[in-house]
């Protein structure tokens, strides 16, 4: 009985995944990125305070592409980023532009230069599945995901004194088939954290030994 | 060509959602709450969130952001509470930060003597910071209501964008009542700051 039921939980589950990729697949056909620019994140891994400062966040630009409705874009990818450096607890607390900052906290500022977020069905998708009735779909190439992202970063102090600079960029694709439907459908959030990670970590190592 | 009607009628009507919401918030009266004060502030309002299908996480669209902007807009505009409101990063009087997060959940069955109903829950949280120009927190604001979204034959799988304005709409009113009733929104009056979280 409990295989059964944990059988019929994992049908479902296939199912609610190949109606996800579904619905991709019709979007990439029209030309349709699967994905905005996108501000949610996935959960991070929380670690021990590195740097014994305060950091303030300015609000994020996003440079490329122009999309709509930028600045409420703009705004939620800001508190968003604010969110996952507040889980990793990097710095003694985390706070967005508005007030006033202390000389010795840092403000950073961060603009994505470029963001693009796709998933392209292959020509061979449409040929060979009619042609093997199906079968195909089960067990070749479905989609190919891509993902990029790009910025450039600024810390300064609170006086106004710059601190450290630098760029962060990280692409991933993944290829999507049957059997990984369901790390397509976390795929764009989690390659998001990981630029984070890396924006976060490129402004660690520009700013050297000066947090503590 | 008649029959055609009818039977396209009764494809609309079996596949056609209707909602109802839990009424976790209750009347929200008097509304437009009412402030006596000298001086209105002006506000600058800031909205994110999350949103969440089935405990996956999951892209929140320029659409509906612009839902949420506007539903913010809508309530703040109409509670005469505040000389100007804007959805804006520059400075102003009063910052109010939104949080909404959307979760909707499984899928549900209601059986019937024929067949059974669709529905989907759909629970949405709104966090509101109060704060001061100067980043000072006034006052946080958590409430939450949740709306059904029930078909017949169709896979209810997000609620129509009507339920999902009246509620947000509803949840600033309360949020503002409150507000109103903790006396954050007077700038003559020094509000006391409440103690800054991390979540």
């Amino acid at each position: 009985m409990r295989g059964s039921s944990s059988m019929a939980s994992r049908a479902s589950k296939g199912v609610r995944a190949a109606a996800v990729l579904w619905t991709a697949v019709l979007c990439s056909a029209c030309g349709v990125p699967t994905a905005g620019v996108g501000f949610v994140f996935s959960p991070s891994v929380e670690e021990p305070t590195r740097v014994p400062r305060v950091l303030w966040l300015e609000r994020v630009r996003i440079e490329q592409p122009v999309l709509p409705e930028q600045d409420l874009i703009e705004t939620a990818f800001t508190y968003n980023f604010a969110r996952v450096l507040r889980q990793k607890k990097t710095f003694q607390a985390v706070k967005i532009e508005s007030g006033a900052a202390a000389p010795d906290d840092w403000i950073l500022q961060l603009r994505i230069e470029r963001s693009m977020q796709r998933g392209k069905v292959p020509a061979l998708f449409y040929i060979a599945t009619p042609l093997t009735l199906g079968l195909y779909s089960a067990l070749g190439k479905l989609q190919q995901l891509d993902f990029e992202m790009a910025g450039r970063f600024e810390v300064r102090d609170g006086s106004g004194k710059r601190i450290g600079s630098g760029e962060a960029m990280h692409t991933a694709t993944l290829d999507v088939y049957q059997k990984n439907l369901t790390n397509a459908v976390s795929f764009f959030l989690d390659e998001r954290t990981r630029f984070l990670d890396q924006v976060l970590e490129q402004v660690l190592s520009a700013t050297g030994d000066q947090g503590s | 060509m008649r029959h055609l009607s009818l039977g396209l009628a009764l494809v609309a009507a079996l596949t056609a959602c209707a909602w109802e919401r839990t009424n976790r918030l209750g009347p929200i009266a008097p509304w437009p709450p009412g402030q006596s004060a000298e001086k209105a502030p002006s506000v600058a309002l800031r909205i994110f969130g999350t949103m969440r299908f089935e405990g996956t996480p999951g892209d929140v669209t320029p659409a509906e952001l612009g839902v949420w902007r506007d539903a913010a807009l809508l309530a703040y505009g109409e509670s005469q509470l505040f000389a100007s409101v804007a959805p804006t990063w520059d400075p102003r009087e009063i910052v109010v930060e939104i949080s909404v997060n959307k979760s909707t959940g499984p899928k549900k069955a209601i059986p019937l003597i024929l067949g059974s109903l669709l529905y989907r829950q759909t629970d949405i949280e709104m966090r509101t910071y109060f704060r001061r120009a100067d980043g000072t927190l006034l006052r946080r604001i958590e409430l939450s209501e949740a709306i059904r979204t029930i078909s017949a034959l169709a896979d209810p799988r997000r609620e129509s964008e009507d339920s999902l304005r009246a509620i947000l709409y509803d949840l600033h009113r309360a949020t503002l009542s409150q507000a109103v009733r903790a006396g954050v929104l007077r700038l003559d009056a020094a509000g006391e700051a409440e103690a800054e979280d991390r979540s």
